[in-house]
């Protein structure tokens, strides 16, 4: 069990879930952001304590080493995310682009505020 | 960009651009025993383009390297997906890798060679390939250059759609029409 | 294939793929698509008669072809006295009728085709019920006519009412033809077969499954009465009548409608002796009955006055059995052939009456007889055979009628005598409505609109109806002739036939005949006295009116459900979802909370002071993303945690992760640097005047620390107690002796695991792709489009914002 992981994930996820709920796009796009290095660390600490473990080399057979699938698996989790968050940041430019605006309240409430 | 053309800059950062992409490909060379890998391989090159390119201008950049980096990507794509459908035609499972280790060569001694190399080589040429184009594109875009070239727009838009909105848009007082070097 | 088999393929099999073939045929042929449709009932009545001829010698036959063998569902077909008595009808019925449609519909018919397609359809779901082996295939062959019926109502879908019936019946029918589903599939479960031949052959288990089986006994009437319009579901037919008068005369009044009669007397062995059968069916029969009547008298409308009288009578067939003794009821057949007889036939009159003179409410009509004087001898037959005149099927059905409703007085008190005052008032009321659909039709004077507007029908749309009522008049006079046959198809448990004969002497029966014609007539005169005056249905009987009420409201209802929700502005809905989300996963983790506490009480010998240190440093960082307010500065605070989050990587022994996390760390910042570049100032400063109200974001940040909270409670629970022998294990052993490679991670990925790693870089490509379509798909005004893609560049400057 790795309390500070565990609470470390926690505050990432309330940080990243209040960012999210926000109507500036911007933050939506932070929230997200870190909401792609929350749920990489909850993967991460699947892999259980590394305190005197080494890293997923083979080196030396003998000697202990951490879980590599996990680690395997954020690998993978961090390039989608990259690219998911690449095309957040299009979808964002070309919202801006169209609609002159950076905040979801415009496009809902007050649709025609500052043309 | 105009205020950090110095040529003292440029001239570092050319050089940089070089002991990074050799930092790259000796990364991917040795991921497979050692950390390294595509991806990081793929995303280092890639960086290391990134910084040439506020050296040198984007439009510089797209004149010297000739290429589009989309066609790069393809191509890695293109090859990661044979390496693994190779094995099919020997009736071997998908994504079967091989491998041989050669003694005795010159300069090098021994190496040791295996399809998965041929895999990750892929892998790189996907990340430096998307990541290029994608900064590239929103780089010159928010640059209000022209993103992409002719034969590109015609490519990655669709023609066919109706008009997304009736009602003629705000003109602003500027000049829509930078003009902007095309290279086809 | 042996010839029960051949004829079965022929009878059902023909139909069900000859439909399309007829709708893509109508094309071609037009109208004439019509003679191509006549084919199909025409070889199943052949084919359903050679089966009929040798069903002396074997009074059940399984026909069987495989079909869903994993579901032990095969396409099973069950060929007895009852299946071939109600075959014959659809069969022979469907050639009157298409043969009458094709006339009916005329040369310049529009979508003759699908009209035909349609029937055709109909007629082979028809066939495929009655004669389904299996309950689950009676059901998929139920619901199938009652899509074509849907069809066949929406026929004319361009008027509201018929697209307002049709969806009432697909409603009313379809719904309740699921509470069929449900019944058989209980019936299935406790007696551990859905098949027919089984289940007749075998005694339910009632000792051990009492309940269950009386539940699928009211779920199975359910579906029945629906299908055949028993209250309180009556009020669809009428509404039904919108369809084009061969498909009312066809499907809702000679066949579809008596799929309820004809589950009730498939299902009658298994159940008749259970305690609910007899009040149920009998209450709610006959009041159906005396109910459909009386609307029928309050009508105007031609056909609706015939669709509540088919009400009414089918009312008297499903009681009929709710009445039966256990070893069966006696005449069911004599009264189901008499109402085909006379019902179909007055169906399709009154289409004849309507098409000719334009008019369809009878206040107006009159005076036809001199036109149209084969229809009005075939009208006059009809409806003596509806009120009971001696020299009729329906004299005879009407004295067995009555005989055996003076039998049930002395079997069931109460009921008995509910049953026998039903059936007399009936009798008269419909004695006089017979009356004037015939009197007030061709009698008295032409009204002069009438003679403006009439045509004379042509010969082929009136002889389906005059075979009809000569078959009444004929088997009317001659009784015997019915013996032999219905003798034939009698299937035991069911049927008990008797001998008919048209005079019985003096009895009891005949005198309460001749008093209900009398009375009958009494009524009829009564109402021409008070020129009808009286004749409003009561808005408390309209049934159907307070049915489309309650449609309007279950949408509206839905509607305000949505606006509540706001699924179309995710800003409001995102709360909701996230408050779902914390509820079920939290509130299931609080539930169980003393189970749980030893996994969640957290091991503070394990803390590492250097990973609690950067966890810190980036729980600070991330807090500066929160509370800072320029976007730049946000950012910057992101990539401190970003960065930060690389060194936690590297703690906990991941190099790999690490240094594709720092690399992807930076081409990420640079993409949301450039982007955030190109907003104006003007857009960051605006952020701050449009902060939510101070409740709102109190709520947000709870929701925020809920989410929370239970992700570090499902973290500390889940790496509490790790599996023994985790899958990695075994990838570090394999690594170099499979993989030749000592990197575990990057084996893994490109090796043991490629597959995910090929679709992951397809992802990408995809995504940049997609950022590029974004890049290019701009909004652009009609004349921007009209220039082509290459118009204006790619970034839409023409929508510069003004900063």
């Amino acid at each position: 069990m790795s309390l500070e992981t565990a609470v470390l994930v926690g505050v990432m996820f309330s940080v990243a879930t209040y960012l999210v709920l926000q109507r500036s796009f911007v933050r939506i796009l932070f929230g997200f952001l870190i909401l792609t290095n929350a749920a990489n660390l909850v993967l991460l600490a699947m892999s259980g304590r590394p305190d005197g473990k080494r890293g997923p080399v083979v080196l030396d057979p003998s000697a202990p080493m951490v879980d590599p699938l996990p680690q395997a698996l954020i690998l993978t989790a961090i390039v989608i995310g990259f690219g998911v968050a690449a095309y957040l940041v299009f979808l964002l430019y070309r919202l801006f682009l169209d609609q002159k605006t950076t905040n979801a309240a415009d496009l809902y409430e007050e649709p025609e505020s500052n043309s | 960009m105009s205020g950090l053309r110095s040529y003292i800059f440029k001239a570092a950062v050319r050089l940089l651009f070089f002991l990074v992409n050799v930092f790259a490909l000796y990364l991917l060379l040795r991921g497979h025993n050692l950390p390294g890998g595509g991806f990081i391989a793929g995303l280092a090159s890639a960086i290391a383009l990134v910084l040439l390119s506020l050296a040198i201008g984007l439009e510089e950049l797209h004149r010297v390297m000739r290429f589009d980096p989309m066609r790069m990507a393809a191509a890695g794509l293109a090859m990661a997906a044979v390496t693994g459908a190779a094995p099919l035609l020997f009736g071997r499972p998908f994504l079967e890798h091989f491998d041989a280790h050669l003694t005795g060569l010159p300069l090098l001694g021994e190496l040791h060679v295996g399809t998965a190399l041929a895999f990750d080589i892929g892998v790189f040429l996907v990340v430096v390939g998307i990541a290029c184009k994608i900064m590239f594109a929103l780089g010159k875009s928010t640059q209000r250059l022209r993103a992409l070239v002719a034969e590109e727009e015609r490519r990655y838009s669709a023609p066919v759609e109706q008009p997304i909105e009736e009602e003629p848009p705000i003109r602003a007082a500027t000049n829509p029409s930078t003009p902007s070097p095309h290279v086809s | 294939m042996d010839a029960t088999e051949l004829c079965v393929a022929l009878a059902l099999g023909l139909p069900l793929l000859g439909s399309p073939l007829i709708a893509l045929a109508g094309r071609r042929l037009g109208s004439r698509v019509g003679w191509l449709a006549l084919a199909f009932p025409l070889i199943s009545t052949g084919a359903l008669l050679t089966l009929a001829a040798g069903v002396g010698r074997m009074p059940r036959r399984v026909v069987e072809w495989p079909w869903i063998p994993t579901l032990g569902l095969n396409l099973s077909f069950l060929v007895d006295g009852l299946s071939l008595f109600f075959g014959l009808i659809v069969s022979a019925m469907g050639c009157l009728v298409v043969f009458h449609a094709i006339f009916y519909l005329g040369r310049d018919a529009k979508h003759a085709g699908r009209f035909h397609a349609t029937m055709v359809l109909f007629m082979a779901a028809m066939l495929g019920t009655v004669f389904a082996n299996h309950l689950l295939l009676l059901f998929v062959f139920w619901e199938l006519t009652g899509i074509a019926s849907f069809l066949l109502i929406g026929f004319l879908h361009e008027q509201k009412e018929a697209r307002v019936g049709a969806r009432q019946a697909l409603l009313v029918t379809g719904s309740t033809g699921l509470a069929l589903l449900v019944g058989a599939v209980l019936v299935q479960q406790v007696s551990g077969t859905g098949r027919l031949d089984a289940l007749l052959s075998a005694q339910l288990p009632w000792e051990q499954h009492g309940s269950l089986l009386t539940a699928a006994m009211l779920l199975l009437l359910l579906g029945a009465f629906g299908k055949s319009a028993q209250l309180p579901f009556h009020f669809w037919l009428p509404n039904a009548m919108t369809a084009p008068t061969p498909v009312s005369a066809y499907l809702h009044s000679a066949t579809m409608v008596k799929l309820g009669v004809f589950l009730v007397a498939r299902i009658y062995p298994l159940f008749v002796e259970a305690e609910p059968w007899a009040p149920l069916l009998g209450t709610i029969a006959f009041t159906t009955m005396i109910l459909g009547a009386v609307l029928a008298l309050l009508s105007h409308d031609l056909k609706a006055i015939l669709a509540y009288s088919t009400v009414s009578q089918l009312g008297y067939l499903i009681g009929y059995y709710g009445l039966g003794p256990a070893d069966g009821v006696e005449c069911d057949y004599l009264h189901i052939l008499n109402h085909v007889f006379y019902k179909g036939g007055l169906f399709m009159i009154v289409g004849i009456v309507a098409h000719a003179a334009g008019i369809r409410d009878i206040r107006q009509l009159g005076g036809l007889f001199g036109r149209m004087p084969l229809l009005g001898v075939a009208t006059l037959v009809a409806a003596a055979t509806m009120a009971g005149i001696p020299g009729t099927t329906g004299f005879l059905s009407k004295e067995m009628m009555l005989k055996e409703i003076f039998g049930a007085l002395r079997d069931h008190d109460a009921l008995g005598l509910y049953a026998t005052a039903c059936v007399a008032l009936t009798s008269v009321v419909k004695v006089a409505f017979s009356v004037r659909l015939f009197a007030n039709i061709f009698l008295g004077p032409m009204p002069s609109r009438i003679q403006r507007h009439f045509h004379a029908p042509s010969i082929g749309m009136q002889l389906p109806p005059a075979i009809l009522a000569g078959c009444a008049l004929g088997l009317g006079l001659f009784p015997g002739v019915l013996d032999a046959p219905l003798r034939a198809l009698a299937v035991e448990g069911v049927n008990r036939p008797q001998h008919l004969s048209l005079w019985h002497g003096f009895t009891l029966e005949l005198a309460v005949s001749s008093l209900v014609v009398a009375l009958g007539f009494g009524l009829y005169w009564l109402g021409e006295r008070t020129r009808w005056r009286w004749h409003i249905i009561p808005r408390a009987l309209r049934f159907d009116l307070a049915f489309e009420a309650g449609l309007e409201a279950f949408s509206g209802f839905t509607v305000r459900v949505t606006r509540v929700l706001r699924s179309d502005r995710p800003v409001d809905y995102l709360p909701i979802l996230i408050a779902f989300a914390v509820g079920l996963v939290g509130g299931t983790l609080l539930w169980n909370l003393p189970r749980l506490a030893g996994l969640l009480m957290p091991d503070w010998t394990a803390v590492h002071p250097l990973r609690t240190m950067v966890a810190a440093l980036i729980a600070l960082a991330l807090v500066g993303v929160l509370v800072l307010r320029s976007w730049t500065a946000q950012l910057l605070s992101l990539g401190v945690a970003g960065f930060l989050t690389c060194f936690y990587f590297v703690l906990y022994r991941a190099p790999d992760l690490a240094l594709t996390q720092i690399l992807v760390e930076t081409v990420t910042l640079l993409l949301v640097l450039l982007l955030l570049a190109r907003f104006p100032r003007s857009a960051q400063a605006g952020e701050e005047a449009r902060r939510p109200a101070p409740l709102r974001r109190l709520f947000h940040a709870l929701l925020a620390l809920g989410v929370g909270g239970t992700v570090t409670a499902l973290v500390l629970m889940v790496t509490a107690d790790p599996h023994p022998e985790p899958i990695g294990r075994g990838l570090l052993e394999q690594t170099i002796p499979l993989a030749k490679g000592s990197n575990a991670v990057n084996t893994i990925l490109v090796d043991f695991r490629g597959f995910d790693t090929l679709g992951e870089i397809t992802v990408l490509v995809i995504a940049s792709l997609g950022c590029l379509g974004l890049l290019m798909r701009y909004k652009r005004t009609p004349e921007e489009y009209r220039q082509g893609p290459l118009g204006p560049p790619g970034a839409g400057f023409a929508n510069e914002p003004e900063e």
